[in-house]
């Protein structure tokens, strides 16, 4: 049992991470939302599809990662948050090679569950089945809301790129 | 529901978007999946050992607050009875709401006759005298291009 | 089962199912409408575009009480009025033509044709899609569905009834009331 949990690990610990990063930004509390993400892994190991353990653990991931959020911040406070006014704002003379860096940034400027939709698709590659699954949400509404963050994305683009 | 402004979107943004597609996929592509520090890989492999030693020592201690079950039974008495009362006295609508229901059916007309749904005189005809037979895919065809909102009654109207 | 999970169960119970009492009436409504052949289920509307900035949905008690008001100067449409079954409309604001509202429309279009709606109106374009159904029978229409994504609004009707178009269509223009949206 440990062997396989092991091999769990391996395979999604890095992606578990990267989505814990792009949603609480602070590295400690993504370890600490990463490791919670893996206890609960192992203390439902025998419960969960084993062709489902990875949009499994992104679920639980995500889940935890709002939980922390609301926990840091008061209702009001979080709705705000929500918002993300952290995104990049207009930059001048951005080179190619910032623009990286530049969307990094945009995503995390976006509100829930844009923010988790392009992480899980576009930067994890993730398919929409697995995304509707971790989101909780239809395949269609998986479709509409990516669109909708992509655009959103597309515009600020369109505004700093060189 | 307008059909305004289809041909007014700024021609910068209408032949940018799928450039700007094209941009932000190859920028998704330099975005790598980051690696999990050292410190993490290590907790993560410690989860099954520590786990293992926590077993059969933590329980449940606390038992969720239950309502005494003289309080259930009178509360599902006053639900039923709520209910009773709701189904078996007869609402009528009031004056607001009849005129509440005009104006959306006229609101349900204008999205309809915008569609177009009932405005050819073709289809009134065949609807009203012919509606046991089978509508065939030419009549369709000659009553699509009466119908507007079509891309053929549209090209009839600009030339 | 424990007492504390009976009592559990039964709190639970009392909440969901008062909850479902309560909904009851626009639930029975809108089941009464499922019964009739015109009536099409749109699936989950709103889990894809959000809360509707215009929903309609009128039976036909107050379509009768409609139609009465207006007997006297407009007995044909009276008439019309009684024999609706309902009218149903959803309109939701989009920001775009997005893929998942296409592909809805595709999918209740094509589960339309295969069980008896005729299709009336088409249109395919990058601007917007526009469906309308009937479903015909004999000498009356059953049902209206006409189904619009443009880019931002997505349109939903559904007239349920004996229909002549006809008549309809005379009601419709003759129908003069000033629209508060």
């Amino acid at each position: 049992m440990s062997r396989k949990f092991r091999q769990w690990v391996d395979d999604y610990q890095d992606q578990a991470w990267t989505l814990a990063r792009y949603l609480l930004k602070d590295p400690a509390e993504a370890e600490d939302a990463c490791q919670e993400a893996f206890v609960k892994l192992w203390k439902n190991q025998d419960r969960i599809d084993p062709e489902r353990i990875r949009p499994w653990l992104m679920k639980v991931t995500r889940n935890g990662c709002l939980d922390r959020l609301r926990r840091r911040r008061p209702t009001e406070e979080w709705q705000e948050w929500q918002r993300a006014d952290d995104g990049p704002g207009p930059l001048q003379d951005v080179q190619q090679h910032e623009l990286g860096q530049w969307l990094k940034h945009s995503i995390n400027g976006l509100t829930e569950p844009y923010r988790s939709l392009v992480v899980l698709r576009d930067v994890q590659q993730h398919s929409y089945e697995e995304v509707a699954n971790v989101l909780e949400l239809s395949l269609s509404q998986v479709k509409v809301y990516l669109h909708r963050a992509r655009k959103q994305l597309r515009e600020q683009l369109a505004e700093v790129r060189p | 529901m307008t059909h305004e402004g289809h041909n007014d979107r700024p021609d910068a943004k209408t032949g940018e978007e799928p450039l700007l597609d094209r941009q932000l996929d190859s920028l998704f592509e330099q975005l790598e999946i980051e690696k999990a520090p050292p410190g993490l890989t290590r907790r993560l492999y410690r989860i099954p050992e520590e786990q293992q030693a926590g077993q059969g020592w933590w329980r449940r201690l606390l038992q969720p607050a239950q309502a005494p079950r003289w309080v259930l039974v009178p509360a599902l008495a006053a639900a039923l009875l709520v209910v009773g009362v709701f189904l078996t006295v007869s609402r009528q609508p009031s004056q607001a709401e009849i005129f509440q229901a005009r104006q959306d059916l006229a609101v349900a007309f204008s999205y309809i006759d915008k569609a177009g749904a009932l405005t050819g005189q073709e289809i009134q005809s065949v609807l009203g005298g012919k509606l046991r037979d089978e509508l065939r895919d030419p009549v369709k065809e000659n009553l699509s291009k009466h119908m507007p909102f079509t891309e053929q009654s549209r090209k009839e109207e600009s030339t | 089962m424990k007492s504390s999970a009976i009592y559990k169960w039964l709190n639970w119970s009392l909440a969901v199912g008062l909850g479902a009492l309560l909904a009851l009436p626009a639930m029975a409504q809108e089941d009464a409408l499922k019964a009739f052949p015109g009536y099409v289920d749109f699936g989950e509307l709103s889990s894809i575009f959000g809360e509707p900035t215009v929903q309609i949905s009128i039976g036909s008690s107050l379509l009768n009480l409609v139609g009465s008001l207006s007997a006297e100067e407009d007995p044909e449409a009276a008439e019309l009025f009684r024999k609706l079954n309902g009218v149903r409309v959803n309109v939701f604001e989009t920001e775009t033509m997005a893929e998942g509202a296409v592909d809805l429309v595709k999918d209740i279009s094509s589960k339309l044709s295969s069980s008896g709606w005729e299709s009336v109106v088409t249109v395919n374009s990058a601007d917007e899609q526009v469906r309308v159904f009937m479903k015909i029978n004999a000498e009356m229409v059953d049902g209206i569905t006409v189904m619009a994504i443009e880019e931002n609004e997505a349109v939903f009707v559904n007239v349920i009834g004996n229909i002549n178009p006809e008549e309809l269509k005379r009601v419709m223009k003759n129908f003069d009331v000033e629209i508060d949206r």
